[in-house]
């Protein structure tokens, strides 16, 4: 064995160990005060509540439209591929449910039949609304469950997404303001002062996440829940 | 008892009709970044993994080459980390915000099959694949945990053996890896190759004509996805290391 080859195994191994030594993942940086706005839910009693699904997380939503291609369902994956993408972490996927029962947030038209009891928990007609009631049980905040109808088994539905049809039919920004809203399903509570952003109360077409959204989304799931659904 | 009742709604105005056409810029974005060196990767070693047996042509027939089966274990430092919030936007938060997140691949078999050919006594090319699957475990710096789906692991390497002692080897070697996870985390928006180098030893165990061995290799790479990039993480380096039982089922069982 030639001693210029034994140099060039030496070199290869040294090279080896000083990379591993200089071997630093890549970083995402932290979030600077005007990167995100803020998120948390502002109560009556005048303090605020962080809202989140737990780290990790698959969040199951159902569409009143069940076929491919009708127009809520396809608002829905449009918008839940938008937040599913800026999960860096995995922190949490929206993915479609089959059903009501299995199902841990409603999308569905206003007026129109819902699977759920709203009685005690009423949505309002709007464009747009995210609509949840909170209870507090044993000191801990919970989002109340939506009875299913119809005598089926208990479901888990705690939040109901209704969107107003205009004349009968689906609004034209019905992708922007599915989009919004799932931002809300996620736990940005609050609108986003910037008109740029999808959080912002009017969004505009198409939707996008502005980086400052995809930058709140993130610091909101590594922040400490007060409210876990 | 019941707390209240939210509607978080929208007031939206028809700002943009949809008249609005065209990609965003978001995903224009995300389709550039590739250094020509990372486009060079790939088209570099389909020509040098057949350029090889040309090049020993004349040896091959005296010698032989050899088949490697090893299968082992593999660890890997972390891929990716979040420093989260500057502290202003912490106090502004006004709850507590996690103070870093790291993710990295569980410890996982792995599986690899390389291709020796002998160039002199003592001296072999070797061409190797291997494949690994494991969790992508992320951790936050207060303790909490969770699993973001699987990380697949593919990786392509040629390099040289040397037979130092008898029953003795070591290898070096440089080629890429190339990591995929169902579009999920930070490769939602796809990986990229990555080029690294191993080095490796290998002992031949005394039994069944010494075609049985173990093998303890670390491997070096670069790593970085669009998604990360788009976030603002630079380029980094990863570590892998395993030990492997390794089988030869053709060839020479010397060096």
């Amino acid at each position: 064995m030639s001693g210029a080859f034994r140099q060039v195994l030496g070199v290869v191994a040294l090279a080896g160990m000083g990379l591993a030594g200089a071997c630093n993942a890549p970083t995402i940086p932290e979030r600077r005060l005007d990167d995100a706005y803020a998120f948390s839910l502002p109560t009556a009693i005048g303090d605020t509540l962080v809202l989140r699904w737990p780290q990790g997380s698959v969040v199951r939503v159902w569409s009143a439209d069940t076929d491919a291609g009708a127009p809520l369902r396809a608002a829905y994956e449009a918008g839940a591929a938008l937040w599913n993408a800026r999960a860096l972490f995995g922190e949490y996927r929206l993915v479609a449910a089959a059903a009501p029962a299995e199902a841990d947030v409603l999308l569905a038209w206003a007026p129109g039949p819902l699977p759920v009891d709203t009685e005690a928990c009423p949505p309002l007609t709007r464009r747009g609304t995210t609509t949840f009631c909170l209870r507090e049980q044993d000191g801990s905040k919970r989002l109340d469950v939506f009875p299913l109808l119809g005598g089926q088994a208990s479901g888990q539905v705690r939040m109901l997404v209704t969107f107003l049809r205009e004349s009968g039919a689906p609004p034209a920004d019905l992708a922007a303001l599915v989009a919004h809203e799932l931002g809300h399903v996620l736990g940005l509570t609050r609108h986003s002062p910037n008109a740029l952003d999808l959080m912002y109360e009017s969004p505009g077409m198409p939707p996008t996440l502005s980086l400052r959204d995809a930058a709140t989304v993130q610091v909101l799931y590594h922040t400490r829940a007060d409210i876990v659904p | 008892m019941r707390f209240g009742t939210f509607w978080l709604g929208s007031c939206f105005i028809l700002r943009h009709k949809a008249a609005a056409s065209g990609n965003s810029g978001e995903s224009a974005v995300a389709k550039g970044g590739r250094s020509a060196f990372e486009r060079a990767v790939p088209s570099f070693f389909v020509p040098a993994f057949l350029l090889v047996p040309c090049l020993t042509q004349g040896t091959l027939a005296a010698q032989g080459p050899r088949l490697e089966i090893r299968l082992g274990a593999v660890a890997s430092s972390a891929l990716a980390r979040d420093e989260v919030a500057s502290t202003l936007l912490r106090q502004r938060v006004g709850a507590p915000v996690s103070g870093g997140v790291l993710a990295g691949p569980r410890p996982a078999p792995a599986l690899e099959m390389a291709l020796q050919l002998p160039l002199r006594p003592g001296l072999a090319a070797e061409l190797a694949l291997g494949y690994a699957r494991s969790p992508l475990r992320v951790e936050e710096a207060e303790g909490g945990s969770w699993e973001a789906g699987n990380l697949d692991v593919l990786h392509g390497l040629i390099g040289i053996r040397w037979q130092w002692r008898p029953r003795v080897g070591v290898s070096g070697a440089f080629g890429a890896l190339r990591y995929g996870a169902d579009g999920r985390s930070f490769f939602a928006e796809g990986g990229e190759m990555n080029p690294g180098i191993e080095t490796a030893l290998d002992v031949r165990l005394p039994w069944r004509g010494g075609r049985t061995g173990v093998r303890a290799f670390a491997q070096v790479h670069r790593f970085n996805t669009p998604a990360l990039r788009r976030a603002g993480a630079a380029d980094g380096g990863v570590m892998r290391f395993g030990v492997q039982l390794t089988q030869r089922f053709f060839g020479g069982s010397g060096a």
